[in-house]
């Protein structure tokens, strides 16, 4: 794919991210070639299908990796639990951002 | 920027990626649904008490019928609200993929529901808990706890799988 669009579903990665904003994912060359703690990745989890989420820690030797949200209200790390580098789709480079509070505009 | 790229998805779609929220609250279980099934059996084996009243146009046992079979509708009502809950909001498609089964078995939950609305029918009423057993059983799977299946503790005493605690 290298680039590819796609559009957030839900809150749970808000201020960040809004329900309905677009992000432009990459996998070159690799999905996981950009990932480090705290980026921002799309995978699929086994429990809650296709996922944006922030990582929160990798466990290269195993090839794992585990994920959080950004607000109170998300599904916690231990309920996504340990997920495999092979379900990862893409590391987030961009995010376009409906009009919103000049508060929330993404911060890298 | 956002409004071209709106348009761009209002023409191609899109994959949506799931921010996903346990808001507003994240609570799925299936013992509601059961408990409701095992319901279902209970009124229907309390219709069945009632072929042999002395009486059935006194105005007491008309209204005992009544209760009953009022329960019976909401609780078979209530084990197709509480399948279609966990269905459409906790189910995800690596779930159906895993469990190919799950969407016929929450078909044939469907059916049975409204097939004992319909009847008084002890048989259908035992499948009904038999299908939301065997829903119960991949439900707990697929959240990695391990079950076990033991006897209601309360009438009419029938199997249920339980989260091994």
């Amino acid at each position: 794919m290298i680039l590819k669009l796609v559009k957030v579903k839900g809150d749970s990665m808000s201020p960040l991210f809004l329900h309905g904003d677009y992000l432009l994912l990459t996998d070159f060359p690799s999905p996981t070639f950009w990932m480090k703690q705290g980026r921002i990745i799309v995978f699929n989890s086994e429990r809650y299908g296709l996922l944006v989420k922030r990582v929160a820690k990798i466990d290269k030797h195993k090839k794992v990796f585990w994920a959080e949200g950004m607000n109170p209200y998300s599904v916690t790390t231990e309920q996504m639990g340990e997920n495999s580098f092979l379900t990862v789709k893409g590391t987030v480079l961009w995010c376009f951002q409906q009009k919103r509070a000049k508060e929330n505009t993404l911060k890298r | 920027m956002y409004k071209l790229i709106q348009k761009l998805d209002g023409m191609m779609d899109f994959t949506e990626v799931s921010a996903h929220c346990d808001m507003p609250c994240g609570i799925y279980d299936p013992i509601t649904a059961q408990i409701s099934a095992l319901t279902v059996v209970r009124m229907v084996d309390m219709l069945e008490t009632h072929k042999d009243d002395k009486d059935p146009k006194s105005l007491q046992d008309r209204n005992s019928v009544a209760r009953i079979i009022a329960i019976k509708e909401t609780h078979a009502e209530k084990v197709k609200h509480e399948i279609r809950i966990i269905w459409g909001d906790f189910l995800k498609q690596p779930h159906f993929d895993k469990y190919p089964e799950l969407n016929t078995i929450v078909h044939d939950i469907m059916l049975l529901g409204s097939e004992n609305k319909q009847h008084v029918n002890r048989e259908s009423a035992v499948k009904l808990v038999d299908k939301v057993n065997e829903f119960a059983e991949i439900f707990w799977a697929i959240k990695g706890e391990k079950t076990v299946k033991a006897a209601a503790p309360y009438a009419p005493k029938l199997e249920l799988v339980y989260r091994k605690v």
